[in-house]
């Protein structure tokens, strides 16, 4: 069997796409790739082979397409996973050109069975689940955040450097507005208060804040809140568009649940939601649901929480 | 010089009108209506806005059944110029999709701008931006929030999952964008009526030579997560504390 190899821009992405890659086949060579000069210990870590590090690589996709199709040709694969990131799935798209081969995205599962590779995602929205295949020795795949989690345990492997001719730069980067690096990723939350536009304004985030504090949660939006009224940053939008997440709780409030928020949820323990509209369609697709008012509930909420809290602490 | 825009549209199965059989999961798309996937609206609309600046036409490019019609008649309602249909027997992948649509984007030449949405919302691969930027050697913005034209360049903010980053490149260019872009005009019925007027040329898609597919749907199914669907009504303090106990045994708070 020819090397699979793995990129991510992404760091976390890029070490659980190696145990992606050890799923896919435990004896093939795992060839990690790996642009520019940061630190590679925690990817070398990772349960992969070799490291192949481009150094001088900036991470942005025209790049880093060129440079691990330029791997792949030193190397004799047509296998290769990515992480389903936006820049990642630009990157499939030109990957899957560059090598010839066909692609699939936004996948939370891979796998050889008879000679194909298997991959499921989904479509309609979030609606319907998918089962796809590829031909099993020529395929570049993106990958889901959080779809593997990362092998413990694994031997240091080296790193090779390899040297790709440089790559033509047709976009220039002006300038880059980040979020605060300390900004919580919603992916690894154990519990989610999420908020919709339920929310009258922006001031009113307050409330959805001392919840959050209250239930030890991180803060997530549906979509209209961070794309149109930017209210919450971008790395806060759940569902098809944004991100999706497996937290233990999930609790929804002024969210009506469309088919493309629950999209980002279907992996949720226990869903719980707010509304004032009893037909809401989230009342059909969660597991606790209070009919009220969101500005009268979760105050209340706040307060039992609290309540509780301090009776557990035998105030 | 004006420069003529090229605007790509895909006609979808509304996923909201979607029919599945609850117990075995099955879908049922024989009765399932046919839309302009969503995003495409703001290709089109940011399309047409930039073709006050751009001087020239707008032309939009649909690779599909003799369906997506409806789609096409919508946007030159919407006020594209003329439409071209790659007219196919079914669902196309997209590596074969890249493949015929940059022969048929050849066929436009000359053209300055390419534009269409982040992903359709039937298949959301999010694929074809970068197929055809590597296909066709022209830079791409992708995920663009917003787009304007500085001299001979396109500047764009593309909007990532942890950052904003505005980048540019000169024409000729392709750029994906996101929802918020802009908001799509709705067509009056005078320019509904005036749309079938506009040219549509349909081209075969076997004419364009054909391609390999070596992507393979195996099955689908629409059964969802089960959930409990316990709803609590009532005065707001007793609704919580029902909420707070059933919290609390699941074991969450
Ligand atoms: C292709 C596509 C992709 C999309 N991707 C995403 C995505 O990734 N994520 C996403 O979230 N959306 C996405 N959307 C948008 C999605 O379809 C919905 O429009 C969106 O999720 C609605 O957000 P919302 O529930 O906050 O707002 P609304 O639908 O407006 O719902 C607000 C809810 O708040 C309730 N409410 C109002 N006042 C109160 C109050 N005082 N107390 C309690 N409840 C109250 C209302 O009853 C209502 O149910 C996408 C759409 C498309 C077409």
């Amino acid at each position: 069997m020819t090397p699979i190899l793995t990129y991510s821009e992404d760091g976390e992405l890029a070490c659980e796409l190696v145990a992606a890659a050890r799923e896919i086949s435990p004896s093939a060579e795992v060839a990690a790739v790996v642009l520019g000069d940061g630190d590679v210990s925690s990817l070398s870590e990772s349960g992969c082979d070799v490291v192949c590090r481009v150094a001088g690589a900036a991470p942005v996709p025209e790049v880093a397409a060129s440079a691990v199709a330029e791997v792949a040709r030193q190397r004799a694969t047509r296998m290769v996973l990515v992480g389903s990131t936006k820049d990642g799935k630009e990157v499939a798209g030109r990957l899957s050109v560059l090598l010839g081969c066909p692609a699939a995205t936004e996948c939370s599962r891979v796998g050889l069975e008879s000679g194909r590779l298997r991959v499921e995602r989904m479509a309609f929205g979030g609606r319907v689940s998918t089962v796809a295949s590829m031909p099993g020795d020529s395929f570049v795949v993106a990958l889901r955040p959080r779809a593997y989690a990362r092998l413990g345990g694994a031997a240091k492997a080296g790193v090779t450097e390899v040297v790709v001719p440089a790559a033509r730069r047709s976009v220039s980067v002006e300038s880059v507005a980040g979020q605060p690096p300390s900004a919580l990723d919603l992916t690894r939350a154990d519990r989610i208060v999420s908020v919709g536009r339920g929310l009258k304004k922006k001031e009113d985030l307050e409330l959805i804040r001392s919840l959050a504090g209250a239930m030890d949660a991180s803060i997530g939006c549906s979509r209209p809140l961070s794309a149109d009224l930017g209210w919450l940053g971008e790395e806060s939008h759940i569902g098809l568009t944004g991100i999706q997440v497996k937290p233990k709780l999930y609790l929804a409030v002024g969210i009506s649940g469309q088919l493309q928020h629950l999209a980002g949820i279907r992996d949720a323990g226990v869903v719980v939601a707010i509304n004032n509209d009893k037909t809401a369609p989230i009342f059909s697709s969660c597991d606790y649901g209070v009919v009220g008012d969101l500005y009268q509930v979760v105050p209340e909420l706040v307060a039992q929480l609290s309540a509780a809290k301090g009776r557990e602490k035998g105030y | 010089m004006p420069t003529n825009t090229v605007v790509l549209l895909k006609h979808v199965y509304d996923e909201s009108q979607l029919k599945v059989d609850p117990a075995t999961g099955g879908i049922d798309f024989s009765a399932v209506p046919g839309k302009m996937s969503s995003f495409d609206r703001n290709a089109v609309e940011e399309a047409l806005r930039l073709r006050q600046q751009l001087g020239g036409t707008v032309t939009s490019l649909t690779l599909g059944t003799d369906a997506a019609v409806k789609s096409i008649r919508e946007a030159l309602a919407m006020g594209v110029d003329r439409a071209v249909l790659v007219r196919t027997s079914g669902e196309t992948d997209a590596y074969a999709a890249g493949a015929l649509l940059e022969k048929a984007l050849a066929r436009l030449q000359p053209w300055g701008l390419l534009l269409c949405a982040e992903g359709s919302t039937d298949t959301y691969t999010s694929l074809l931006p970068g197929m055809l930027a590597q296909r066709l050697g022209l830079p791409l913005i992708s995920y663009a929030r917003s787009l304007k034209l500085d001299g001979g360049a396109l500047v764009g903010e593309r909007s990532l999952e942890r950052k904003t980053v505005t980048v540019r490149a000169a024409l000729p260019a392709i750029a994906s964008v996101v929802s918020e872009i802009n908001e799509p005009r709705i067509p009056t019925l005078l320019q509904i009526m005036g749309a079938a007027k506009k040219e549509l040329s349909v081209t075969q898609a076997e004419s364009l030579g054909v391609t390999e597919q070596g992507y393979r749907t195996e099955s689908m199914s629409g059964k969802g997560r089960e959930r409990k669907r316990v709803v609590i009504e009532g005065p707001v303090q007793e609704a919580v504390s029902r909420l707070l106990d059933a919290m609390t045994r699941e074991g969450v708070v």
